[in-house]
């Protein structure tokens, strides 16, 4: 392919509060004069350029003309950046500013993932009249009712910080250049933004509550979803922002279902563009396809009404474990569940039974925050990194629980969200719990079948968004939402739960202290606990077919 | 390159400078941890900051990278901060070429001199057009700034933008459309060969763009090359356009320090062993970052000579600020035509009263290199040996006689032009001069010079150079003169598609600064 193409550099495109700026690519062998087509709109912070490279170009070549824009304060767009503020306006603008060009056909689709998977919802829900079809991939932008802040949980991510780093400024950041190292287990972190050397980042708008992940600026009502009449592509990646699977249920389950499209695939968060073929050590290669061949053939059907390439099924989901793609009408696929308690064998080993307990016993760690569980992560290339799927190296900790079930004697498919229900109590005033399951496999790995970025809850906001603070080593229940999964259990496997009180670097880990998170200093090491046996509850509830 | 902790540096990133018409400019700054800094070095970098470098692979950090700002700071023990260019990567603004920095120069530098995480003498320094941004707040922060690196500084308008004595460059939109936002615009997607053959006022619009006054570009705003009277270190290439008004620059100023090596611009940013198809030795290449810990020691101190590195010797020589020479003169003659094709053009010490002659065609424009070359497309090799010329008939060759004993040549060279174009428009007339090992095989281009030459004239002085050099016996001296020289140079617009040129010899005389 010859690189030479007709490129319409910064156009400016009025909003009646300063103008937006975007690049307009043309396939090859065409241009401005060669009569209009139809037309992609992408809306980015990362800078509009990074969609000139030939991943991207190969969806322009199917005969799109692209219009890849700044977002607000970003590259040459003029304002200031609100990050995770829906703009609404601005995409209505851009999206009917290029339908109104003499080079479109008027038919607008939008394109792109992540943050800019993000700016397509905030789109859609302006209904730009233009606007015929979406391809939101690898977000979630679903609200969640429980009115708790930090996506629910009560757990702040220190994650974000890098991400405020990567996009402080107009332009994107060379994160690289900063030593986070040394500076992650700066305390407090109100001023970590300035230890890390980026103070103009919008960290502060995070710790003063400002704006959150899936909060009122980020995410849509269930009733906004629901009401998206265009097709819509929703891409995911198993090893990916599996948020973007609570969103995928309500437009599911909405009155235009029919249009709805869904593709989860063996991959992270790039790998929507370009899958790899091995993730955190593991052979994903058989799951490998073209997400963006794919998302062509969506784009070909509902802007240029080409039929020619078979209707993609309401979702084709990689089943992980028996290693195929299957074709679903809906997502998940789950009649019942199977429930299994947590509890400790004779020996004193966790372990996942069918029946509940009858004897009380109690697993006890040290949770010490200055030494918090962490995951492999690299933090100058966090959201790009790859951590190891084999969770060994973290089951070696003391502060890391296990709980085994005996091998399988036949297969467990599990369809859904992996729903824990935990009994635990601490020696200080907060504490969180986080749980996850993975794959035993017979030779001993480990392996985490979907999620990197693990959710847990904080255990003062354990019943409603005001803190309770725990007293005098009270027994708490909580719940906790953990992986989304498509995945088999093979005969000879084993289900095994693991329990922690910290997962970093991506969550701050709590110090056991009742004052604001961004306020604390590293406390005193102190016990945590669950509790097995009647009245305590502890079981992980697996979604089945 | 030193080994060093490039993370025992704390940074911060996007921090403001307000400028006096209320302009918001970003600068990132690193200061090793833990220790008061040295000295303060402030580093202009209008392509960027260095998050996307147009200039290719390097394991040289680009000037005012976060890379090399860390390697700096960690190296000197200073802090290092690095200045967006209003309009250009965080900083607010509209970027136009030339206008506001003078201003905005001497704005960042008063800023920081009051910063906290600035201390000790200030040290200024850029590349190309970081380079003019550094010399003019060396300039303007009178009393505040001790001292320059500058890696091609660009002269004033006619030594580089917008071209070189009054020839305009035809690839210097390849550098306006990197400029021409705050992220470097992707340069591959043009037929830069097709775009700059085009019409100057149709080249913008080729390209995509809307408004950048493109073919009025004029350079206006430039600061020109007066004295610095603070210790300066200036690096530049034999093959670097800026490499005239870098000479001149450093012979201008009390205390510099001129470094010049056999490099094209790109290779005196990242210094490399192999340079235009030639193995200079592994003398040649010199780390940027030893010669600016160097400047910061000598600030306050004792000025050092300069360093040249002489091709034709492949060494460096310490050079006094104006070596002894005397002119070495040579001119054209032919016993029948001085085309390249029939090869029978002479250099020589006797005039010659004949005329050569030959045509010009701009839809076939003499090529600068063998493919659209380093200057519009980064990836491209520079290549000094000019063979790949020899078959063309556009253009006239003289050549002397194997020279029966070594000859060194340091400075500037003149042709003195007697010539005359068919042309109702300004006439370009380019000029090459090389030196022919024996058997002739290869030709090594020196130096170029240019000349626009207005309807109804006859003669021009072309500056050539400068260049240091030394002929080796059996070896000749080549000058071969030109319409076109594509994509560098291009004429106006009213330049007929063909030109019938003749150079009258007698009145045409190159002149060699030979060192005595």
């Amino acid at each position: 392919m010859s690189p030479a193409r007709r490129i319409l550099w910064a156009k400016r495109i009025p909003t009646g509060d300063g103008d937006l700026v975007a690049d307009v690519v043309f396939p090859s062998g065409r241009d401005e004069t060669t009569g209009p087509l139809p037309t992609l709109v992408v809306r980015t912070p990362y800078g509009r350029q990074n969609y000139l490279n030939d991943i991207w170009l190969r969806l322009v070549d199917r005969g799109y003309v692209l219009v890849t824009c700044d977002v607000r304060g970003r590259g040459d767009s003029d304002g200031r950046f609100a990050p995770w503020q829906r703009d609404t306006g601005d995409a209505v603008a851009v999206i009917d500013w290029a339908a109104a060009q003499p080079w479109s056909d008027g038919q607008v689709g939008t394109i792109g993932g992540s943050y800019d998977g993000l700016t397509q919802w905030w789109a859609v829900a302006g209904r730009p009249a233009p606007l015929r079809c979406i391809v939101p991939m690898a977000v979630g932008v679903r609200g969640r009712p429980g009115g708790r802040p930090f996506m629910d949980t009560g757990i702040p991510w220190q994650y974000w910080m890098w991400w405020f780093a990567f996009t402080a400024g107009r332009t994107l950041q060379d994160v690289s250049a900063t030593a986070w190292g040394r500076h992650w287990a700066h305390r407090p972190l109100r001023t970590f933004h300035e230890a890390v050397g980026f103070p103009s980042a919008a960290w502060p708008d995070y710790v003063e509550g400002r704006i959150d992940c899936l909060g009122a600026g980020w995410a849509l009502s269930d009733e906004e979803l629901a009401a998206i009449d265009v097709p819509a592509l929703v891409t995911v990646g198993w090893w990916d922002d599996l948020t973007t699977l609570e969103t995928w249920q309500v437009l599911q389950a909405g009155p235009h279902a029919a249009n709805k499209h869904l593709l989860v695939g063996s991959w992270d968060h790039a790998g929507n563009m370009v899958p790899r073929v091995r993730l955190g050590g593991e052979d994903v290669s058989a799951g490998t396809l073209d997400p963006l061949g794919v998302v062509g053939d969506f784009l070909d059907r509902h802007l240029k009404g080409d039929t020619t390439s078979p209707e993609l099924p309401r979702a084709r989901v990689w089943h992980s474990g028996t290693n195929h793609w299957e074709d679903l009408a809906a997502y998940p696929v789950n009649a019942g569940e199977q429930v299994l308690h947590l509890t400790l064998d004779e020996s004193g080993t966790g372990a996942l039974r069918t029946e509940a307990p009858d004897k009380s016993t109690v697993d006890e760690w040290r949770h010490d925050a200055a030494d918090p569980v962490a995951t492999l992560t690299p933090l100058d290339n966090f959201a790009f990194s790859d951590p190891p799927h084999d969770q060994r190296y973290l089951e070696a900790r003391p502060d890391v629980r296990t709980y085994t079930s005996a091998p399988l004697t036949e297969p467990v498919t599990v369809s859904g969200r992996v729903r824990f229900d935990l009994s635990v109590s601490a020696d200080a005033t907060d504490a969180d719990v986080f749980a996850w399951v993975t794959d035993v496999h017979p030779d001993g790995r480990s392996m985490v079948p979907a999620g990197i970025e693990l959710e847990g809850r904080r255990l003062s906001v354990r019943n409603g968004p005001a803190p309770e603070p725990l007293t005098g080593g009270e027994i708490v229940r909580v719940g906790v939402d953990a992986q989304w999964l498509h995945h088999t259990f093979a005969a000879g496997h084993r289900i095994r739960v693991l329990v922690s009180s910290a997962f970093t670097p991506i969550c701050a880990p709590a110090t056991g202290s009742g004052e604001h998170w961004a306020d604390q200093e590293y406390g005193r090491p102190f016990a945590m606990r669950v509790h097995h046996g009647p009245g305590y509850p502890n079981t992980v509830r697996l979604p089945r077919p | 390159m030193r080994t060093l902790d490039e993370h025992g540096v704390d940074v911060r990133f996007d921090e403001g400078v307000t400028t006096a018409d209320s302009c918001r400019l970003s600068v990132n700054m690193f200061r090793p941890s833990g220790s008061e800094p040295a000295a303060t070095v402030i580093v202009w970098t209008p392509l960027g900051n260095g998050r996307a470098t147009a200039l290719g692979p390097s394991p040289v950090p680009s000037l005012g990278s976060p890379r090399h700002c860390r390697r700096l700071a960690a190296a000197a023990g200073v802090t290092v901060v690095s200045v967006d260019v209003r309009g250009r990567g965080d900083s607010d603004g509209e970027f136009v070429p030339f206008v506001h920095e003078r201003a905005d120069a001497a704005a960042v530098v008063a800023a920081l001199a009051g910063h906290s995480w600035c201390a000790g003498p200030i040290v200024v320094m850029g590349q190309g057009y970081g380079a003019a941004c550094a010399l003019a707040a060396a300039r303007d922060a009178t009393g505040l700034v001790a001292g320059a690196f500058l890696i091609s500084p660009p002269g004033e308008p006619g030594d580089v933008f917008p071209g070189r004595d009054g020839a305009r460059r035809a690839d210097l939109l390849v550098w306006r459309h990197l400029m021409a936002g705050r992220h470097p615009l992707p340069t591959r997607f043009a037929d830069w060969a097709e775009l700059l053959r085009g019409p100057w006022k149709e080249q913008e619009h080729g390209l995509g763009h809307d408004d950048l006054g493109w073919a009025g570009f004029d350079a206006a705003g430039l600061v020109g090359t007066g004295p610095l009277l603070v210790p300066v270190t200036i690096l530049t290439g034999w093959w670097d356009p800026a490499c005239r008004p870098s000479w001149e620059l450093a012979r201008a100023c009390p205390d510099a320090e001129l470094v010049v090596g056999p490099w094209t611009a790109y290779a005196a940013r990242h210094p490399a062993q192999h340079v235009g198809g030639v193995d200079w030795g592994p003398r040649s290449v010199l780390d940027p970052l030893e010669l600016q810990v160097g400047l910061l020691d000598r600030v306050g101190g004792s000025a050092r000579h300069n360093q040249v590195f002489i091709t034709g010797d492949n060494a460096w020589h310490e050079l006094p600020r104006t070596p002894q020479t005397v002119d070495w003169v040579l001119r054209p003659s032919a016993s029948r035509d001085a085309r390249t094709v029939a090869g029978g053009g002479y250099l020589g010490d006797t005039a010659d009263t004949g005329v050569a002659e030959f045509t010009s065609d701009l839809t076939d424009p003499v090529p600068a290199q063998p493919g659209i070359g380093p200057a519009v497309n980064a990836d491209a090799p520079a290549q000094l040996d000019l063979v790949f010329l020899d078959g063309r008939s556009d253009l006239v060759v003289y050549t002397s006689a194997p020279l029966a004993e070594s000859r060194l040549v340091v400075g500037e060279l003149t042709l003195e032009l007697d010539a005359e174009s068919d042309s109702p428009a300004e006439a370009l007339w380019v000029a090459s001069v090389e030196d022919v090992p024996p058997g002739g095989a290869s030709s090594l281009h020196l130096t170029l010079g240019v000349a626009a030459v207005s309807p109804g004239e006859r003669t021009a002085v072309l500056r050539l150079g400068p260049i240091g050099h030394r002929f080796l016996p059996g070896h000749q001296v080549r000058l071969r003169l030109a319409a076109t020289c594509a994509p560098l140079f291009r004429p106006v617009d009213q330049a007929p598609a063909r030109e019938q040129r003749r150079v009258h010899h007698a009145g045409t005389v190159l002149r060699i600064p030979e060192v005595v």
